[in-house]
């Protein structure tokens, strides 16, 4: 019987014709599946043969398929491909995952790279960074909506999703992700002003407002890896809200809906929360009767987030409410005298001293819902439990303190992401990096780096994939803390 | 598949050695099986083999025997091998003491392992060498296959520039 050497990468002789570069390439490729990102960057280096096989797509695409484990606490992949990864090729995966490794790389060290500023001047009306941070979609007053690439190169161009129509304006919008889609595809909730058109002896200064639902997806060109993808939108239903009332904030959420509304009566204005079952109305024209769980508000103009369970987040200044749409009262249309409604009870609530006045995202986690919140005492994680665990719970949702770091202005409207988060002042941005206290990293880092920007105002929001972020006042700029690609 | 488990296969190898061995250990590799599947009466001749040498097929045996019985993965398609793989990325402990040889035998398992077509022996091969390769630097890479540097100094100064920030944590 033979007996080997017992020794595991003994080094041979020089022979060519039985080291590892004599393996066939596929067999190269083979082992090149099992390595990691960091050692696939190490073997090109190494000579030709390998170089190449660091560019083999099964490389990458297995690659991909490990980094696109889920997140143990999110839920969620960190990582986000906007189609499967057989539609990608090997340019297009190392691109996406260098990119994303990048980004959380440079979003905790300052290595003095200055970050990549473009700047856009567009009419908006309000402004979202779709996942994976290539479109910008973005509404208009005229009713249309409509995205940049932010990926093509040169000076992306306007692109039109929904087209304008005569009449229609104000659009508020909502974003719902579907995730077990081939291609990036989500539900977009509009909440638009129709003007009837122009008839004689009718008043045309009375609008119809309207909530509408399209789907969005990634069209692509049959697997062309040139810059030809688009956006394209379909109408799933339209219906009128009833009586007439504005919709200032609007989110969307699986068969669900839920915006407030503000009535205005002869002596005063009213508001509401509605929450509304949209997938009922789908095939109806125009309905405006429809049942819909009603509460009264008090003053103010919250921010208004869909949650797992129909529970609803309400949002404004550093004030957040949790409700249980459940207990509210189920109406055909908002009654135009809130006697019949009873006032909210929220289920838990609390309050941020000199916390952002926008509402910061909301990240939706297998077991519940996280956000992060900056205020004047340093930054705070919220975990809001998912419905069916906070029976278990002491309280449906807990607070814990992330770090000391308050921003030394209030009022910054920072942007936060669950692990990360870009604050601005006046002349620079800082970038957070804040592991929640159950993982390993226990500590967060602060770094500060000089955007030339003059935003005070505005809003920003971020893709911590792709390192981008976005700062929106008059102009729209476009920071990429990757600058490689 | 109703041949009984007893029976006994002949093979040779390109340095003519043969072995004699129970069909359903020679059927772990997917191309003997399927010549023996297209065989209907009865062979005495021994199947050859003329990619595999005597010494290397003697270990392609011994991982044939250990996994006897196993089952086989199918023919599924590429994305659910993926997965599968992904599910195994461990290798076995036997597994493990078996692939313990210099790289010489290493390789040549691995050319038998893939043209005999056993899947999960070529697994452990290229998982074995993926492992030595496993956090190195390129230059202990090179050293340690006997790799030739062949780019130009200037191709070098640039692949490893783009890559200098992988390596900055």
């Amino acid at each position: 019987m033979y007996e080997a050497p017992r020794v595991i990468g003994a080094r041979l002789e020089d022979d060519p014709e039985t080291g590892l570069l004599a393996l066939p390439f596929e067999i190269l490729a083979k082992v090149g599946q099992e390595l990691t990102w960091q050692d696939v960057l190490r073997i090109r280096c190494t000579c030709r043969l390998l170089n190449q096989v660091s560019k083999d797509t099964s490389v990458w695409r297995s690659i991909a398929h490990m980094e696109l484990v889920k997140d143990s606490i999110t839920g969620a992949n960190e990582l986000f491909l906007e189609r499967s990864i057989d539609q990608y090729n090997f340019e297009e995966l190392e691109k996406q995952i260098l990119r994303w490794k990048r980004a959380k790389q440079n979003w905790t060290i300052d290595n003095g790279a200055p970050p990549r500023l473009r700047t856009f001047e567009m009419s908006f009306q309000q402004v979202h960074l779709i996942r994976g941070g290539r479109w910008l979609l973005f509404t208009r007053k005229t009713g249309a909506v409509l995205y940049l690439d932010l990926d093509a190169p040169g000076l992306p161009s306007e692109q039109i999703l929904i087209p304008e129509r005569p009449g229609l304006s104000y659009t508020k919008m909502g974003l719902d992700y579907l995730p077990d889609s081939d291609v990036l595809t989500f539900n977009l909730a509009l909440a638009v002003q129709q003007y009837p058109e122009e008839e004689e002896g009718v008043d045309s200064d009375i609008a119809e407002y309207k909530i509408q639902i399209w789907r969005v997806c990634l069209n692509r060109r049959d697997n062309n890896f040139d810059c030809t993808d688009r956006l394209t939108a379909e109408c799933l239903t339209s219906f009128r809200q009833e009586p007439q009332g504005s919709v200032h904030s609007i989110s969307i959420l699986g068969d669900h809906i839920a915006h407030t509304l503000r009535y205005e009566t002869d002596q005063e204005y009213l508001f509401f929360l509605v929450v509304v079952k949209w997938v009922d109305l789908v095939g109806i024209e125009d309905g405006f009767k429809y049942l819909q769980r009603i509460q009264c508000l008090g003053l103010g103009w919250p921010s208004v987030y869909l949650l797992p369970g129909c529970q609803v987040l309400l949002y404004d200044a550093g004030s957040i409410n949790l409700h249980d749409s459940s207990s509210f009262v189920e109406l055909e249309t908002v009654p135009t005298r809130p006697d019949r409604i009873i006032w909210p009870k929220p289920r838990w609530r609390a309050y941020f001293e000199g916390a952002e006045k926008g509402f910061p995202p909301v990240i939706l986690c297998s077991d519940a819902v996280r956000m992060v919140i900056f205020c004047q005492t340093g930054f705070y994680g919220i975990t809001i439990h998912a419905p069916e665990r906070q029976a278990e719970m002491e309280s449906p949702v807990d607070t814990t303190k992330l770090g000391d770091y308050a921003p030394p202005l209030t009022r910054l409207l920072p942007s936060c992401g669950y692990r990360y988060s870009a604050l601005a002042s006046s002349s620079q941005l800082t970038f957070v990096s804040h592991p929640w206290s159950n993982e390993d990293e226990t500590k967060h880092s602060v770094v500060t780096k000089d955007i030339p920007h003059d935003t005070r105002g505005g809003w920003r929001t971020l893709d911590m994939m792709s390192g981008r972020v976005i700062v929106v006042d008059r102009r729209v700029r476009v920071i990429d803390l990757t600058t490689t690609f | 598949m109703a041949a009984p488990a007893t029976q006994q296969i002949k093979i040779r190898c390109n340095d003519e050695k043969e072995f004699t061995v129970d069909r359903d250990v020679l059927e772990r590799s997917v191309l003997i099986k399927n010549m023996l599947e297209d065989v209907t009466e009865q062979q005495d001749a021994p199947i050859p083999l003329p990619n595999v040498s005597g010494p290397v097929m003697a270990k392609v045996l011994e991982y044939c025997t250990h996994h006897r019985g196993e089952p086989l993965p199918s023919a599924d398609t590429e994305q659910s091998q993926d997965e599968t793989r992904k599910r195994t990325t461990d290798i076995s402990e036997w597994d493990q003491k078996f692939i313990t040889v210099d790289q010489e035998m290493l390789f040549e398992i691995i050319l038998a392992a893939n043209y005999l077509d056993i899947k999960s022996l070529l697994d452990v091969g290229c998982k074995t060498v993926a492992n030595m390769i496993k956090g190195k630097t390129p230059e202990e890479i090179r050293k340690l296959f006997n790799i030739v540097n062949d780019f130009t100094p200037e191709e070098e100064a640039q692949i490893k520039k783009e890559n200098e920030w992988a390596e900055d944590r």
